[in-house]
C-alpha cells in the first residue's frame, strides 16, 4: 500500500462532523445533564448514599412450599433484571393498592406460567406471587443478605383468579 | 493559525493501516461475544408495562418489534459483527452494527442499565467512516485479487482511534464531574458511597449482574477506610483519564488504573462495562508491539 500525501479537504470535514456528532452531542447531554440515548453525562454511583439499600422484589411462593426470590434466573426470559422489575412496578412510587399494581402483578404471573410451559424456563409452578419492598441495612460482614425488612405492596393468587392484599 | 495547526496534528497523526485494522478486528470479535451473551429479541414477548426503551425510540414512536422480528434483527446484527471482524464489506457492516446496536440497546432499558454498552454505537460509527477494512481483511484481499493498488493518506488510519480514546476520556471525565456536579469535592470520595458500592452487589442488583466475589466487604472487614480510599482513587482516575491523550506518561499510567478499576466494579460490584473495556483496545500502537517482540 503506497501512502499519499494529506487527506482532502472534505474528507477532514467529514471526520470533523463525526466528532461534533459524538463528542458534541455526549457534551450537550453533559451541559443539560440529560439521558438521551447513546449520550449520557455519565452519572452512575455520583449521589452520596446512606449505607442502605431499597428495591421492590417479586417473591413466587412455588406448590411444593418455600418461597423464590426472582433474580436472574431467567423465569420472566434473561432480559428482565431485578432492576427493570424494580422501575416497571414504580420503584420507589409503589404503595398497596396503588392503580394498576394488581393488573401488572397478573400480566407477571401469565407472563411466567407461559414461558413454564413452554420449556423457556425451570421455574416451578406458583401458588401465589407477591410484590414486596425489601430494605437492607449494609453490612460489611453481610450477615443479613437474606433477611431484609419486608413491605408487602401487593399479592396475587393464581388458583382463584383473585387479586388479593 | 499555530492552535489550528496543533488541532490539525492532533486529530489527523498519521497510523499505520494495521493498527487500525487490529482494533477493528478486536473490538467487532469481543463485540460479538457480548452480542451472543444478551437475548435482546426476548423484549418482544415480555409484558409491556415492563418495557423501558429509550426515550429517543419512545418520542418518535419506534415499537419493540415481535420477537420473530427481533430474532432476525439480531441475527444481521451478529452476522455485521463477523464480517466487520473479518473485514467483508467492513464499512456496511460497521454502519450496520452501529444502526442495529441503537436500535436493539436502545430497547434493553438503556437510560439506566446502557452506559456499559454506549461503545458499542459509538465505536461502529467511526469504524463505519474510516477505512478500517484496508488491511488485513477479506476486503483487502478482494482488492489484491482484482489488481487493485489503495494510495491512502497515513493520516486516514490515526484519527478513528484519536476519535475512541478521546470519546472515552469524555466517558470517564463526566463520570467524574458529575460526582462533583451532583455531590460535591471532595464530598463525593470521602462519603459512604464508595462502600455502599462495594457491598450493594452483595445484597441485590447495582445493575444487570450482582457482585462476582465478596473482596469488596472483606476490604471494609480488614479496614473501613478502604471504601474512601477506592473513591479517592476512582475519581482522580476519571478526572485525569483525558491527560492520557496528551501526556504519555498518563497513557502507561491512568489508562490501566482506570482499567483495573473498570474489572474491579464488575468483581466487588457487579456492572460489567464490557464494551468500555473492549474500546481501550484503540489506545494500543500494535505495530509498534509486534516491531519490539520481534527485537
Amino acid at each position: 500500500m503506497l501512502p499519499s500525501a494529506r487527506m482532502s479537504f472534505r474528507r477532514r470535514w467529514v471526520v470533523y462532523g463525526l466528532v461534533a456528532l459524538i463528542l458534541g452531542g455526549n457534551l450537550a447531554s453533559f451541559i443539560f445533564n440529560e439521558q438521551l440515548w447513546p449520550y449520557s453525562p455519565y452519572p452512575m454511583f455520583a449521589r452520596a448514599r446512606e449505607l442502605t439499600f431499597e428495591t421492590l422484589a417479586l417473591v413466587g411462593e412455588p406448590v411444593d412450599g418455600g418461597e423464590i426470590w426472582f433474580e436472574s434466573q431467567g423465569y420472566l426470559s434473561h432480559q428482565v433484571s431485578p432492576m427493570v422489575i424494580n422501575n416497571g412496578f414504580g420503584s420507589n412510587r409503589a404503595r398497596p393498592g396503588m392503580n394498576g399494581l394488581d393488573e401488572h402483578l397478573r400480566e407477571t404471573y401469565e407472563f411466567y406460567e407461559r414461558r413454564r410451559r413452554q420449556g423457556l424456563s425451570s421455574a416451578p409452578p406458583l401458588r401465589r406471587l407477591h410484590l414486596y419492598r425489601f430494605n437492607w441495612t449494609l453490612r460489611p460482614d453481610l450477615a443479613n443478605l437474606r433477611t431484609p425488612r419486608r413491605t408487602l405492596i401487593a399479592s396475587y393468587y393464581p388458583s382463584d383468579d383473585r387479586p388479593a392484599q | 493559525m499555530r492552535f489550528a495547526a496543533a488541532w490539525d496534528r492532533f486529530w489527523f497523526a498519521p497510523r499505520r493501516a494495521e493498527d487500525l485494522a487490529i482494533c477493528r478486528i478486536l473490538f467487532a470479535a469481543g463485540m460479538l461475544l457480548v452480542g451472543l451473551s444478551r437475548p435482546i429479541h426476548e423484549w418482544g414477548e415480555v409484558p409491556a408495562f415492563l418495557h423501558q426503551p429509550a426515550d429517543f425510540l419512545r418520542l418518535l414512536g419506534i415499537p419493540i418489534l415481535g420477537t420473530g422480528v427481533l430474532q432476525g434483527m439480531e441475527f444481521v446484527w451478529l452476522g455485521a459483527m463477523v464480517t466487520l471482524a473479518v473485514g467483508w464489506y467492513s464499512r456496511t457492516s460497521a454502519a450496520i452494527v452501529c444502526l442495529g446496536s441503537l436500535y436493539l440497546f436502545g430497547i434493553d432499558a438503556p437510560e439506566f442499565l446502557g452506559r456499559a454498552v454506549t461503545a458499542g454505537v459509538f465505536v461502529p460509527a467511526i469504524l463505519a467512516v474510516s477505512y478500517c477494512g484496508d488491511v488485513l481483511s477479506v476486503d483487502a484481499w478482494r482488492r489484491r485479487r482484482r489488481g487493485q493498488v489503495i494510495n491512502r493518506p497515513t493520516e486516514e488510519y490515526g484519527w478513528p482511534a484519536r476519535l475512541v480514546c478521546a470519546f472515552l476520556s469524555y466517558v470517564f471525565f463526566a463520570a467524574g464531574v458529575s460526582k462533583i456536579r451532583e455531590t460535591g469535592f471532595p464530598e463525593w470520595m470521602l462519603s459512604d458511597e464508595t462502600t455502599r458500592d462495594l457491598l450493594v452487589g452483595h445484597y441485590w442488583y447495582a445493575s444487570r449482574n450482582r457482585a462476582l466475589w465478596p473482596v469488596g466487604a472483606q476490604l471494609l472487614q480488614i479496614h473501613a477506610g478502604a471504601g474512601v480510599a477506592l473513591g479517592v482513587i476512582t475519581q482522580f482516575a476519571e478526572l485525569l483519564y483525558p491527560l492520557a491523550l496528551f501526556v504519555r506518561a498518563a497513557r502507561w499510567t491512568v489508562v490501566p488504573v482506570m482499567l483495573a478499576i473498570l474489572i474491579g466494579i464488575t468483581v466487588t460490584v457487579g456492572p460489567f462495562f464490557h464494551l468500555t473495556m473492549l474500546a481501550h483496545v484503540f489506545w494500543v500502537p500494535w505495530s509498534s508491539v509486534g516491531r519490539r517482540r520481534r527485537r
